[in-house]
């Protein structure tokens, strides 16, 4: 499991890309990608392409970034998501909370 | 070997370092014990014990190493070997080396007296 | 950093006192106390007298030689560390080995090196120290541990008096739950309405341990609460998410599956949010009929974002449906495959008999997992729809001739557009005809009796709804489509309750009135062409037979009932 992000000064855009398994073991460095962060993001991209598996505390860190980005206002897509991802977020309907790809 | 001093000075420094004011005190009971191993090798010789030899001579190489006299110690683990190795015969002649080795230690270590 | 801090207390076994005196001398200036021996005995009566910290033993002295000291006081120190340096000066791999395999733990060749002896001395006694620290923290954490079981029991033991197992144990119930699900977040209500129907919750909790039990208790209170006053599904699945909503951190949430069955209607709603999709298997056409989470789980909206929007069917007795949390689909053999989905769907394509598939499937997972799995994390539940005579009749309060309450009442109650749109009045209705003391023991009936006619007059007057439409499965859905619809817009209508009590010789009596704003229905007609009374096809012979009288009256948009309760005879 690794975090990688980058934020696109231009458009404000902060990517957050999860590699390998998005799971409790993730918690403290994914927090910090958005978190620790030198201009705050007007839109936030979770790139799920080389995410294996996903599971409850996932979603629930999910969950966390909405809240820290606005909660009902906040702009967030999931994209590049495995059957496997996207299965866990239908059963979820996270669709009724995030922009999903 | 025989370029191998009967003392060590610098190891006998070391000890006389570390004693302190046990020094002398360290030196005697060596002699004492010295004079005690010697009987007793002699002994196990007599009774033609090479096991006994080799207890012996071990113990003795041991300490004489330790107060640094190297030429002695290497004449017990001479002796020793011949008692490991069950073979004691014709012992007599390195015995008598032994002894004559531990006298000139014995009178080098009273000249280190403080 | 290392703690380089600290003198040891040393031991030091040699036969030879050449030897014994300079070691001690080396020892002591190093700042360290010494305690000797001159033989393998004393040195193990040494060791278990003075406590040494550290060994310097000669490998060969009288009595007993350094190899079997060294056994013996490192089977004497058990788990503590207690370094032993072997005196020797032999020089052989075989000896050095021998040293080693007796419990050695480094050795010190003669004629002795102070600097070697020192450097080796501080060695150890930083090891010793990281072994003590570690002791230290392993005993903490054993202590704490057995704290954390012990908090967790207690929990339990709350758990089970706020949530117990409610009709679990019903005859229609089939249940896989391990006793520590709730440490797991897995929790499985299930209450009797009181109307006879039931109400089934399953939930899984994110998280593990103590967080993931706590929501499970105001979850459990509110639903037997709740389920016991006459709530309806949508109503309580709505208020424990409010709840959850509140007292959950962002990010922990609740996924679901709440079940409402009425037995003699012979209908479910479902309310599923976050877990995997729950089968209803039809008995006598063998369908397995998927149904799909369709809400965020609970806990995750607001009050006024969440839905309550239930999947509707029509059930029949022997049909069943099946819940489980994830548990199932996650559970990995030793080849590190997950059960899946797939395999649990093909349990019920291959079903030779629905009354097996509970054991079926747990079969399946067992199989799957193979010997040296446990599957005590699967949680997994069967309801089948039962006959009216399996159900058991919900049980009786007794009441004293010497509780008192309200015996002399009147209530004239009046709900217009807004009131019947956003409210529903049972409960409330309800709670007041059940402070007369008589009434309490028959709460179900009066239930009962209050739904019934409150949903007559509210649907087919007010919404002016026909029931004819519930008899094919696509009119079924769409009876509750149009009525969520018609509720919507309504603008003109209402229901009025009038409820009087008076208490009698042997108890009491309660009248109820309800009328609605909605055309009637010819009801002298209906008696006479089948002498029952019916009213739009749907029958009310339950309440006729709970009630003393139930009359129709004005152009039938009114209807009264009379029920009579009685004290219990003392000795009966």
């Amino acid at each position: 499991m690794a975090i990688v992000s980058s934020l696109d000064a231009g458009t404000g855009e902060l990517t957050i890309k999860v590699k390998g398994r998005f799971d409790f073991s993730a918690h403290q460095e994914f927090r910090d990608a958005y978190e620790k962060v030198d201009s705050v993001p007007g839109l936030y991209l979770v790139d799920m392409a080389e995410t294996t598996y996903l599971d409850s505390s996932a979603l629930g860190m999910l969950l966390l970034l909405r809240d820290h980005a606005g909660g009902d206002s906040a702009q967030i897509k999931i994209a590049n998501c495995n059957s496997d991802v996207k299965k866990i977020l239908t059963i979820s309907n996270f669709e009724q909370l995030f922009d999903i790809d | 070997m025989s370029d191998q001093p009967h003392l060590d000075t610098e190891a006998l420094e070391e000890l006389r370092d570390v004693m302190e004011d046990e020094f002398n005190s360290l030196i005697e009971t060596f002699i004492t014990d010295a004079d005690k191993k010697l009987v007793a090798l002699k002994e196990a010789i007599d009774a033609n014990d090479a096991s006994e030899v080799g207890k012996v001579s071990h113990s003795f190489k041991g300490s004489c190493s330790n107060i640094g006299a190297p030429m002695l110690s290497d004449l017990c683990r001479q002796s020793e070997d011949k008692g490991r190795d069950m073979d004691i015969s014709g012992i007599q002649p390195l015995f008598d080396q032994i002894q004559a080795e531990y006298l000139q230690v014995k009178e080098l270590l009273s000249q280190q007296l403080n | 950093m290392e703690d380089d801090s600290g003198s040891l207390k040393i031991l030091i076994a040699d036969d030879n006192e050449t030897d014994r005196m300079i070691l001690q001398a080396i020892v002591k200036k190093q700042g360290h106390a010494v305690v000797t021996a001159s033989d393998g005995l004393e040195a193990v009566e040494r060791f278990i007298e003075d406590q040494p910290e550290l060994i310097l033993l000669d490998a060969l002295m009288p009595n007993m030689d350094g190899f079997e000291a060294a056994r013996r006081i490192k089977e004497l120190a058990g788990e503590d560390l207690v370094p032993i340096i072997f005196l020797t000066s032999l020089k052989d791999a075989e000896s050095l080995a021998k040293c080693l395999e007796a419990g050695g733990d480094d050795f010190l060749s003669k004629p002795y090196n102070r600097i070697i002896l020192q450097a080796k001395i501080n060695a150890f006694r930083r090891m010793r120290n990281m072994h003590l620290t570690l002791q230290q923290q392993r005993d903490q954490i054993v202590i704490h541990n057995e704290h954390l079981l012990h908090e967790q029991e207690t929990a339990k033991a709350v758990f089970d008096n706020v949530a117990h197992s409610g009709c679990l144990d019903s005859p229609n119930i089939k249940y896989l739950l391990s006793p520590l699900a709730v440490f797991n977040g897995d929790v499985l209500l299930a209450a009797r309405k009181p109307s006879g129907g039931m109400h089934v919750l399953l939930g899984d909790y994110t998280g593990h341990g103590l967080p993931a039990a706590i929501g499970a208790m105001p979850m459990a209170e509110i639903f037997y609460a709740l389920t016991s006053k006459g709530f309806t599904v949508e109503e309580i699945i709505k208020e424990i998410n409010s709840k959850l909503k509140n007292i959950l951190p962002t990010g922990v949430f609740c996924c679901a599956c709440m079940l409402d069955i009425e037995f003699r209607e012979r209908e479910m709603k479902v309310w599923i949010g976050g877990l995997p999709s729950c089968v209803l298997y039809r008995s006598e056409t063998e369908e397995r009929i998927e149904l799909a989470s369709n809400h965020l789980p609970l806990g995750v909206l607001s009050s006024d974002q969440f839905k309550v929007k239930m999947q509707v069917f029509e059930v029949s007795e022997g049909d069943r449906v099946f819940m489980w949390s994830d548990g199932i689909h996650e559970a990995r053999n030793d080849q590190d495959v997950m059960f899946g989905e797939d395999r649990l769907m093909d349990v019920f394509d291959q079903c030779k008999r629905p009354d097996q598939l509970f054991d079926d499937i747990q079969h399946s997972v067992e199989k799957f997992l193979g010997e040296a799995q446990r599957d005590d994390d699967i949680t997994l539940v069967e309801v089948r729809i039962p006959n009216e005579e399996e159900v058991e009749e919900l049980p009786e309060e007794t009441i004293d001739v010497s509780d008192k309450g309200p015996m002399d009442w009147f209530l004239d109650y009046r709900l217009n557009p807004m009131s019947l749109k956003y409210f529903n009045p049972l409960p409330f209705v309800l709670q007041l005809i059940t402070e007369v003391p008589g009434l309490r023991r028959c709460s179900g009936q009066v239930y009962t009796i209050l739904a019934e006619l409150f949903s007559n007059a509210l649907e087919h007057g007010v919404l002016k709804l026909d029931s004819a439409l519930k008899k094919n499965p696509q009119g079924f859905s769409e009876y509750y489509d149009l009525r969520s619809k018609r509720l919507e817009n309504l603008e003109d209508g209402f229901v009025e309750f009038q409820l009087e009590h008076i208490p009698t010789d042997t108890g009491g009596q309660l009248t109820v009135v309800i009328s609605d704003s909605g055309d009637g229905f010819d009801h002298q007609a209906k008696i006479k062409t089948d002498g029952n009374v019916q009213y739009c096809g749907r029958g009310i012979p339950l309440i006729s037979t709970l009630c003393r009288s139930i009359t129709y009256q004005g152009v039938g948009n009114k209807v009264e009932v009379v029920f009579e309760w009685h004290y219990q005879q003392t000795g009966s």
